[in-house]
């Protein structure tokens, strides 16, 4: 076997197992009963996720998710989980009838974007493309959705902030 | 394994794990008894809906560097979406020392 041929395989098992890593990681976050659990899970899939925008082509946002999501986002849900721990309260409800819901609307979904694409080439090759631009376009193009997002995000921490230090009402 | 090497190269393969993503996430918000199991499973949908972005955005040929765009724009509300949860939910378990959707029922008609 060549190198070549061996760098391919494993190039091929990591994206295998990047798709496991992803899914495992949704059905821990969404099954276990312990909450601690369930963020760990979390944790697993924004890796993962990390990880497919490296496959589609894009290390810088690869980068991103791991900053923002495993690094900030994750980190501010641990502190919540840990604000707001009472035993006894985990677990999901039972689904009965309506645990059909999630899976019909997945499905009509998945349906209508396979019909969609039936159309359109299927196959193809993400490429690294040079992403410097996408400075300038921030701040040219998409300047207005840029400063909306800025303030958005300020808006949303002060927000929340103040929102946290509400008193007991009597 | 030859199955394995299209693997990456098929938009499909990202299109149903996104969706996949999303149901479970959906699953989740519906079913979980938390707010924080909420919070998480909030977090499982808008990573599907990234992955899907992107995905379209690589192989679709539409404009590459806009789906990057959007992706990062998807990233910020996130993020701040995140920090408001988890301010309420602060909030609302120390004014009622439960953060339990089964006891939160004030409003409830």
């Amino acid at each position: 076997m060549s190198f070549e041929r061996f760098a391919l395989d494993i190039y091929a098992l990591t994206f295998a197992s990047l798709l496991i890593q992803i899914v495992v990681g949704a059905v821990m976050a969404v099954m276990f009963k312990k909450l601690v659990h369930c963020f760990l899970g979390l944790v697993m899939t924004m890796v993962g996720v990390a990880g497919l925008y490296y496959f589609l082509g894009s290390p810088l946002l690869a980068v991103m998710q791991i900053m923002i999501y495993v690094g900030a986002v994750c980190v501010a849900i641990a502190f919540g989980l840990s604000l707001t721990h009472k035993t006894g309260e985990e677990g999901l409800q039972a689904p009965g009838p309506r645990g059909i819901v999630p899976p019909l609307i997945t499905l009509a979904m998945l349906g209508s974007v396979l019909l969609g694409l039936s159309k359109r080439e299927w196959v193809g090759y993400p490429q690294k493309i040079d992403e410097s631009p996408i400075g300038t376009m921030l701040l040219g193009e998409y300047l207005l959705p840029f400063e909306v997002i800025s303030i958005l995000l300020t808006v949303a921490v002060i927000g929340a902030i103040s929102v946290a230090l509400i008193k007991r009402r009597r | 394994m030859e199955f394995l090497h299209t693997l990456p190269n098929n938009l499909i393969v990202y299109v149903v794990v996104a969706h996949l993503l999303f149901g479970i996430g959906l699953h989740g918000m519906m079913f979980r008894r938390t707010l924080i199991g909420i919070l998480i499973s909030l977090e499982l949908l808008i990573q599907g809906v990234g992955i899907n972005v992107m995905a379209f955005g690589t192989f679709l040929h539409v404009d590459p560097l806009a789906a990057r765009v959007m992706t990062l724009f998807l990233l910020g509300i996130g993020a701040a979406e995140a920090a408001l949860f988890l301010g309420i939910a602060v909030a609302v378990f120390r004014n009622n020392q439960t953060i339990s959707i089964n006891k939160l029922t004030r409003l409830k008609g």
